[in-house]
Protein backbone atom coordinates (compact mmCIF):
# COMPACT_ATOMS: atom_id res chain seq x y z
CA UNK A 1 0.00 0.00 0.00
CA UNK A 2 1.23 3.47 -0.92
CA UNK A 3 0.57 6.02 1.80
CA UNK A 4 -0.48 9.66 1.20
CA UNK A 5 3.11 10.93 1.39
CA UNK A 6 4.13 8.37 -1.24
CA UNK A 7 1.25 9.41 -3.49
CA UNK A 8 2.13 13.10 -3.12
CA UNK A 9 5.78 12.34 -3.90
CA UNK A 10 4.79 10.39 -7.02
CA UNK A 11 2.39 13.13 -8.15
CA UNK A 12 5.01 15.83 -7.57
CA UNK A 13 7.51 13.85 -9.65
CA UNK A 14 4.89 13.41 -12.38
CA UNK A 15 4.15 17.13 -12.41
CA UNK A 16 7.87 17.90 -12.61
CA UNK A 17 8.25 15.56 -15.58
CA UNK A 18 5.22 17.04 -17.31
CA UNK A 19 6.44 20.55 -16.67
CA UNK A 20 9.86 19.69 -18.14
CA UNK A 21 8.20 18.06 -21.15
CA UNK A 22 5.92 21.05 -21.82
CA UNK A 23 8.80 23.45 -21.30
CA UNK A 24 11.08 21.51 -23.66
CA UNK A 25 8.38 21.37 -26.33
CA UNK A 26 7.55 25.06 -25.94
CA UNK A 27 11.25 25.98 -26.10
CA UNK A 28 12.05 23.68 -28.99
CA UNK A 29 9.50 24.92 -31.51
CA UNK A 30 11.03 27.40 -33.98
CA UNK A 31 7.66 29.14 -34.34
CA UNK A 32 7.19 32.27 -32.20
CA UNK A 33 4.37 31.62 -29.72
CA UNK A 34 2.66 33.53 -26.97
CA UNK A 35 -0.24 32.98 -24.60
CA UNK A 36 -2.54 35.88 -23.74
CA UNK A 37 -5.50 36.28 -21.40
CA UNK A 38 -8.91 37.46 -22.70
CA UNK A 39 -7.87 41.08 -22.17
CA UNK A 40 -4.84 40.60 -24.39
CA UNK A 41 -2.27 40.62 -21.60
CA UNK A 42 0.71 38.44 -22.49
CA UNK A 43 1.31 35.71 -19.94
CA UNK A 44 3.93 33.62 -21.69
CA UNK A 45 6.25 33.69 -24.67
CA UNK A 46 8.62 31.05 -26.02
CA UNK A 47 12.32 31.49 -26.94
CA UNK A 48 11.45 31.67 -30.66
CA UNK A 49 9.24 34.67 -29.89
CA UNK A 50 12.08 36.31 -27.96
CA UNK A 51 14.45 35.68 -30.89
CA UNK A 52 12.03 36.95 -33.52
CA UNK A 53 10.88 40.11 -31.73
CA UNK A 54 13.83 41.04 -29.52
CA UNK A 55 11.50 41.30 -26.50
CA UNK A 56 12.42 39.01 -23.60
CA UNK A 57 9.99 37.72 -20.97
CA UNK A 58 10.59 40.68 -18.68
CA UNK A 59 9.77 43.11 -21.51
CA UNK A 60 6.60 41.49 -22.73
CA UNK A 61 4.96 39.30 -20.07
CA UNK A 62 2.37 41.39 -18.25
CA UNK A 63 2.12 43.81 -21.17
CA UNK A 64 -0.72 44.05 -23.66
CA UNK A 65 -0.52 42.59 -27.17
CA UNK A 66 -0.55 46.20 -28.39
CA UNK A 67 3.08 46.44 -27.27
CA UNK A 68 3.99 44.72 -30.52
CA UNK A 69 0.75 44.63 -32.56
CA UNK A 70 -1.39 47.39 -33.97
CA UNK A 71 -4.26 47.95 -31.52
CA UNK A 72 -7.07 47.42 -34.05
CA UNK A 73 -5.53 44.21 -35.40
CA UNK A 74 -4.76 42.83 -31.96
CA UNK A 75 -8.32 43.47 -30.78
CA UNK A 76 -9.91 41.97 -33.89
CA UNK A 77 -7.77 38.83 -33.87
CA UNK A 78 -8.28 38.24 -30.16
CA UNK A 79 -12.05 38.79 -30.31
CA UNK A 80 -12.34 36.47 -33.32
CA UNK A 81 -10.25 33.80 -31.59
CA UNK A 82 -12.31 33.94 -28.42
CA UNK A 83 -15.56 33.89 -30.41
CA UNK A 84 -14.69 31.27 -33.02
CA UNK A 85 -12.05 29.25 -31.19
CA UNK A 86 -9.62 29.24 -34.07
CA UNK A 87 -8.11 31.82 -36.37
CA UNK A 88 -5.88 30.88 -39.26
CA UNK A 89 -3.67 32.87 -41.60
CA UNK A 90 -4.65 36.37 -40.47
CA UNK A 91 -2.14 38.73 -42.00
CA UNK A 92 -0.80 41.44 -39.73
CA UNK A 93 2.41 43.16 -38.72
CA UNK A 94 4.36 43.00 -35.49
CA UNK A 95 6.69 45.70 -34.27
CA UNK A 96 10.02 44.41 -32.99
CA UNK A 97 11.80 45.89 -29.99
CA UNK A 98 14.18 47.71 -32.34
CA UNK A 99 11.08 49.29 -34.00
CA UNK A 100 11.48 47.29 -37.20
CA UNK A 101 8.23 45.92 -38.55
CA UNK A 102 7.77 42.24 -39.28
CA UNK A 103 5.04 41.03 -41.66
CA UNK A 104 3.42 37.89 -40.23
CA UNK A 105 0.44 35.58 -40.50
CA UNK A 106 -1.20 34.75 -37.20
CA UNK A 107 -2.60 31.39 -36.20
CA UNK A 108 -4.55 31.57 -32.95
CA UNK A 109 -6.45 29.13 -30.80
CA UNK A 110 -8.52 29.83 -27.73
CA UNK A 111 -7.87 27.92 -24.52
CA UNK A 112 -10.88 26.69 -22.62
CA UNK A 113 -11.12 25.51 -19.05
CA UNK A 114 -13.74 22.90 -18.44
CA UNK A 115 -16.73 24.49 -16.77
CA UNK A 116 -15.20 27.98 -16.79
CA UNK A 117 -15.02 29.00 -20.44
CA UNK A 118 -12.29 30.67 -22.43
CA UNK A 119 -9.38 31.87 -20.32
CA UNK A 120 -7.08 33.03 -23.09
CA UNK A 121 -5.54 32.23 -26.43
CA UNK A 122 -2.37 30.86 -27.94
CA UNK A 123 -1.02 32.95 -30.80
CA UNK A 124 1.67 31.86 -33.23
CA UNK A 125 3.33 34.09 -35.76
CA UNK A 126 4.68 32.97 -39.10
CA UNK A 127 7.31 35.38 -40.37
CA UNK A 128 6.45 36.50 -43.89
CA UNK A 129 9.60 38.55 -44.46
CA UNK A 130 11.20 35.98 -46.78
CA UNK A 131 7.93 35.22 -48.54
CA UNK A 132 7.27 38.92 -49.08
CA UNK A 133 10.83 39.48 -50.31
CA UNK A 134 10.40 36.65 -52.80
CA UNK A 135 7.02 38.02 -53.83
CA UNK A 136 8.63 41.42 -54.32
CA UNK A 137 11.39 39.88 -56.44
CA UNK A 138 8.83 37.96 -58.54
CA UNK A 139 6.82 41.18 -58.95
CA UNK A 140 9.96 43.05 -59.98
CA UNK A 141 10.90 40.28 -62.43
CA UNK A 142 7.39 40.35 -63.86
CA UNK A 143 7.59 44.11 -64.22
CA UNK A 144 10.92 43.84 -66.02
CA UNK A 145 9.50 41.10 -68.22
CA UNK A 146 6.47 43.24 -69.04
CA UNK A 147 8.73 46.16 -69.96
CA UNK A 148 10.78 43.88 -72.24
CA UNK A 149 7.63 42.55 -73.89
CA UNK A 150 6.41 46.10 -74.47
CA UNK A 151 9.80 47.01 -75.92
CA UNK A 152 9.71 43.95 -78.16
CA UNK A 153 6.20 44.83 -79.22
CA UNK A 154 7.38 48.31 -80.13
CA UNK A 155 10.33 46.90 -82.10
CA UNK A 156 8.03 44.39 -83.68
CA UNK A 157 5.61 47.11 -84.67
CA UNK A 158 8.45 49.19 -86.05
CA UNK A 159 9.90 46.23 -87.95
CA UNK A 160 6.55 45.21 -89.36
CA UNK A 161 5.77 48.85 -90.19
CA UNK A 162 9.07 49.12 -91.98
CA UNK A 163 8.48 45.93 -93.92
CA UNK A 164 4.98 47.03 -94.87
CA UNK A 165 6.40 50.36 -96.00
CA UNK A 166 8.99 48.53 -98.07
CA UNK A 167 6.29 46.39 -99.63
CA UNK A 168 4.32 49.56 -100.38
CA UNK A 169 7.42 51.20 -101.83
CA UNK A 170 8.18 48.13 -103.92
CA UNK A 171 4.64 48.19 -105.23
CA UNK A 172 4.99 51.91 -105.94
CA UNK A 173 8.28 51.28 -107.75
CA UNK A 174 6.68 48.51 -109.77
CA UNK A 175 3.79 50.75 -110.66
CA UNK A 176 6.20 53.52 -111.69
CA UNK A 177 8.29 51.05 -113.65
CA UNK A 178 5.20 49.85 -115.48
CA UNK A 179 4.13 53.47 -116.09
CA UNK A 180 7.58 54.35 -117.38
CA UNK A 181 7.58 51.33 -119.65
CA UNK A 182 4.17 52.26 -121.02
CA UNK A 183 5.34 55.83 -121.61
CA UNK A 184 8.42 54.59 -123.49
CA UNK A 185 6.33 52.23 -125.59
CA UNK A 186 3.65 54.84 -126.20
CA UNK B 1 19.00 51.38 1.90
CA UNK B 2 19.61 47.65 1.95
CA UNK B 3 17.75 45.33 4.29
CA UNK B 4 19.72 44.21 7.28
CA UNK B 5 19.46 41.26 9.60
CA UNK B 6 21.22 40.47 12.85
CA UNK B 7 22.34 37.09 14.13
CA UNK B 8 19.36 36.81 16.46
CA UNK B 9 16.94 37.27 13.54
CA UNK B 10 18.91 34.79 11.42
CA UNK B 11 18.55 32.21 14.15
CA UNK B 12 14.82 33.00 14.52
CA UNK B 13 14.29 32.61 10.77
CA UNK B 14 16.14 29.32 10.69
CA UNK B 15 13.60 27.97 13.10
CA UNK B 16 10.60 29.10 11.04
CA UNK B 17 8.48 26.19 9.95
CA UNK B 18 6.86 25.74 6.56
CA UNK B 19 7.94 25.14 3.02
CA UNK B 20 7.86 26.86 -0.34
CA UNK B 21 8.09 25.57 -3.89
CA UNK B 22 11.43 25.80 -5.67
CA UNK B 23 9.95 27.97 -8.41
CA UNK B 24 10.50 31.09 -6.30
CA UNK B 25 14.25 30.48 -6.21
CA UNK B 26 14.38 29.83 -9.96
CA UNK B 27 12.61 33.17 -10.40
CA UNK B 28 15.27 34.85 -8.23
CA UNK B 29 18.00 33.12 -10.22
CA UNK B 30 16.53 34.30 -13.55
CA UNK B 31 16.30 37.85 -12.29
CA UNK B 32 19.87 37.91 -10.96
CA UNK B 33 21.28 36.39 -14.15
CA UNK B 34 19.40 38.89 -16.29
CA UNK B 35 20.37 41.92 -14.21
CA UNK B 36 23.83 40.97 -12.92
CA UNK B 37 24.97 37.86 -14.77
CA UNK B 38 26.85 34.86 -13.36
CA UNK B 39 29.04 37.14 -11.22
CA UNK B 40 25.89 38.44 -9.57
CA UNK B 41 24.76 34.95 -8.69
CA UNK B 42 28.15 34.28 -7.08
CA UNK B 43 27.81 37.47 -5.03
CA UNK B 44 24.40 36.37 -3.77
CA UNK B 45 25.74 32.94 -2.84
CA UNK B 46 28.58 34.64 -0.93
CA UNK B 47 26.06 36.75 0.99
CA UNK B 48 24.07 33.63 1.79
CA UNK B 49 27.21 31.98 3.10
CA UNK B 50 27.79 34.91 5.44
CA UNK B 51 24.36 34.16 6.95
CA UNK B 52 25.29 30.47 7.20
CA UNK B 53 22.80 29.51 4.49
CA UNK B 54 23.30 27.56 1.28
CA UNK B 55 21.07 27.69 -1.81
CA UNK B 56 22.21 25.95 -5.00
CA UNK B 57 19.99 27.94 -7.39
CA UNK B 58 21.02 25.91 -10.43
CA UNK B 59 19.94 22.57 -9.03
CA UNK B 60 16.64 23.75 -7.50
CA UNK B 61 13.61 21.84 -8.75
CA UNK B 62 10.74 24.21 -9.55
CA UNK B 63 8.03 21.94 -8.20
CA UNK B 64 9.85 20.60 -5.16
CA UNK B 65 9.41 22.07 -1.68
CA UNK B 66 12.19 23.85 0.27
CA UNK B 67 12.34 25.42 3.74
CA UNK B 68 10.30 28.64 3.83
CA UNK B 69 13.08 30.57 5.57
CA UNK B 70 15.24 30.23 2.43
CA UNK B 71 12.75 32.51 0.65
CA UNK B 72 13.71 35.35 2.97
CA UNK B 73 17.41 34.51 3.05
CA UNK B 74 17.47 34.63 -0.75
CA UNK B 75 15.85 38.08 -0.83
CA UNK B 76 18.11 39.39 1.94
CA UNK B 77 21.22 38.12 0.17
CA UNK B 78 20.09 39.79 -3.06
CA UNK B 79 19.40 43.04 -1.20
CA UNK B 80 22.87 42.97 0.36
CA UNK B 81 24.73 41.87 -2.76
CA UNK B 82 23.33 44.67 -4.96
CA UNK B 83 22.38 47.32 -2.39
CA UNK B 84 18.72 46.78 -3.17
CA UNK B 85 16.36 48.82 -0.99
CA UNK B 86 12.57 48.86 -0.73
CA UNK B 87 11.89 50.08 -4.26
CA UNK B 88 14.29 47.63 -5.93
CA UNK B 89 12.87 44.70 -3.96
CA UNK B 90 9.32 45.79 -4.87
CA UNK B 91 10.42 46.06 -8.50
CA UNK B 92 11.90 42.59 -8.26
CA UNK B 93 8.57 41.30 -6.97
CA UNK B 94 6.79 43.15 -9.76
CA UNK B 95 9.03 41.47 -12.32
CA UNK B 96 8.75 38.00 -10.82
CA UNK B 97 5.45 36.96 -12.47
CA UNK B 98 6.91 37.84 -15.88
CA UNK B 99 9.36 34.96 -15.79
CA UNK B 100 7.71 32.71 -13.28
CA UNK B 101 6.40 29.26 -13.87
CA UNK B 102 3.77 30.19 -11.27
CA UNK B 103 2.03 32.27 -13.88
CA UNK B 104 1.94 29.45 -16.40
CA UNK B 105 0.67 27.16 -13.69
CA UNK B 106 -2.12 29.54 -12.74
CA UNK B 107 -3.10 30.97 -16.09
CA UNK B 108 -6.39 29.20 -15.75
CA UNK B 109 -7.33 31.70 -13.06
CA UNK B 110 -6.53 34.79 -15.09
CA UNK B 111 -10.02 35.49 -16.34
CA UNK B 112 -11.16 38.37 -14.16
CA UNK B 113 -9.91 40.10 -11.05
CA UNK B 114 -12.86 38.71 -9.12
CA UNK B 115 -11.94 35.15 -10.03
CA UNK B 116 -8.21 35.69 -9.66
CA UNK B 117 -8.33 37.16 -6.21
CA UNK B 118 -10.94 34.68 -5.14
CA UNK B 119 -8.38 32.02 -6.07
CA UNK B 120 -5.49 33.72 -4.32
CA UNK B 121 -5.97 31.57 -1.26
CA UNK B 122 -5.71 28.46 -3.38
CA UNK B 123 -2.70 29.83 -5.24
CA UNK B 124 -0.95 30.57 -1.98
CA UNK B 125 -1.66 27.13 -0.57
CA UNK B 126 -0.18 25.45 -3.60
CA UNK B 127 3.12 27.25 -3.15
CA UNK B 128 3.44 27.84 0.55
CA UNK B 129 2.68 25.29 3.22
CA UNK B 130 2.39 28.06 5.81
CA UNK B 131 0.18 31.13 5.96
CA UNK B 132 -3.23 31.95 4.61
CA UNK B 133 -4.45 34.61 2.23
CA UNK B 134 -7.87 36.16 2.68
CA UNK B 135 -9.49 38.20 -0.10
CA UNK B 136 -11.25 40.89 1.92
CA UNK B 137 -12.55 42.98 -0.96
CA UNK B 138 -12.37 42.74 -4.71
CA UNK B 139 -14.14 45.36 -6.77
CA UNK B 140 -13.38 45.50 -10.45
CA UNK B 141 -15.83 48.41 -10.86
CA UNK B 142 -14.21 50.46 -8.13
CA UNK B 143 -10.70 49.39 -9.12
CA UNK B 144 -9.82 48.13 -5.68
CA UNK B 145 -8.68 44.89 -4.06
CA UNK B 146 -7.74 44.25 -0.47
CA UNK B 147 -6.36 41.05 0.88
CA UNK B 148 -4.70 39.88 4.01
CA UNK B 149 -1.91 37.47 4.70
CA UNK B 150 -2.17 35.65 7.99
CA UNK B 151 0.32 33.63 10.03
CA UNK B 152 3.46 34.50 8.07
CA UNK B 153 5.96 36.38 10.14
CA UNK B 154 9.16 36.29 8.12
CA UNK B 155 10.82 39.64 7.39
CA UNK B 156 9.79 43.07 5.98
CA UNK B 157 11.77 42.31 2.82
CA UNK B 158 9.23 39.60 2.03
CA UNK B 159 6.30 42.03 2.53
CA UNK B 160 7.89 44.43 0.06
CA UNK B 161 8.49 41.68 -2.46
CA UNK B 162 4.89 40.46 -2.18
CA UNK B 163 3.62 44.00 -2.67
CA UNK B 164 5.31 44.15 -6.08
CA UNK B 165 4.36 40.59 -6.89
CA UNK B 166 0.63 41.01 -6.20
CA UNK B 167 0.45 44.35 -7.98
CA UNK B 168 1.95 42.74 -11.07
CA UNK B 169 -0.46 39.78 -11.00
CA UNK B 170 -3.51 42.04 -10.60
CA UNK B 171 -2.19 44.36 -13.29
CA UNK B 172 -2.09 41.41 -15.71
CA UNK B 173 -5.71 40.64 -14.92
CA UNK B 174 -7.20 44.12 -15.04
CA UNK B 175 -4.91 45.36 -17.83
CA UNK B 176 -4.16 48.55 -15.89
CA UNK B 177 -1.26 49.91 -13.88
CA UNK B 178 -1.84 48.92 -10.26
CA UNK B 179 -0.75 50.91 -7.21
CA UNK B 180 -0.11 48.83 -4.10
CA UNK B 181 0.60 49.57 -0.48
CA UNK B 182 0.84 47.50 2.66
CA UNK B 183 -1.64 49.05 5.07
CA UNK B 184 -1.08 46.62 7.93
CA UNK B 185 1.92 44.53 8.86
CA UNK B 186 2.83 42.02 11.54
CA UNK B 187 6.09 43.91 11.97
CA UNK B 188 4.06 47.01 12.96
CA UNK B 189 2.30 44.98 15.63
CA UNK B 190 -0.80 44.46 13.50
CA UNK B 191 -2.55 41.09 13.50
CA UNK B 192 -1.88 40.39 9.83
CA UNK B 193 -0.38 41.83 6.65
CA UNK B 194 -2.89 43.80 4.58
CA UNK B 195 -2.26 44.66 0.94
CA UNK B 196 -4.31 47.44 -0.63
CA UNK B 197 -4.33 47.55 -4.42
CA UNK B 198 -5.94 50.18 -6.62
CA UNK B 199 -6.18 50.80 -10.36
CA UNK B 200 -7.93 53.13 -12.76
CA UNK B 201 -11.42 52.24 -13.93
CA UNK B 202 -14.07 54.16 -15.84
CA UNK B 203 -15.92 54.90 -12.61
CA UNK B 204 -12.99 56.18 -10.56
CA UNK B 205 -11.30 58.18 -13.35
Amino acid sequence: MVNDDGKIKTLTEDISLLETYIQDLFSFTPLPLCFVNPKGMVLEVNPAFVKATGYDEYDVVGENLTLFMEEKNAKEILEKTIKEGLVEREKTKIKKKDERVLPVTVFAKSRKIKGEGVNGAFLSFFDLTEVEEKEKKVKESNEKLREKVEELEKINKLTIGRELKMIELKEEINKLKKKLKRNKEG
Amino acid sequence: MTYSINQEEIERLKKVEGEVRGVVFKTDENYILREKGEEGLKKVEEELEKMGVFIDYKSIDRMDFYPLNLRVFSLLAISKAFNYGEEEIKEMGRNAPRASFLIKFFTKYFMSSQQTLAKVTEMWAKHYTKGRIEAVEVSEDEGRAVFRLHEVNLHPVFCRYLLGYFSSIVSMVVAEKVEAKETKCLFNNDDYHEFYLTWNTESNN
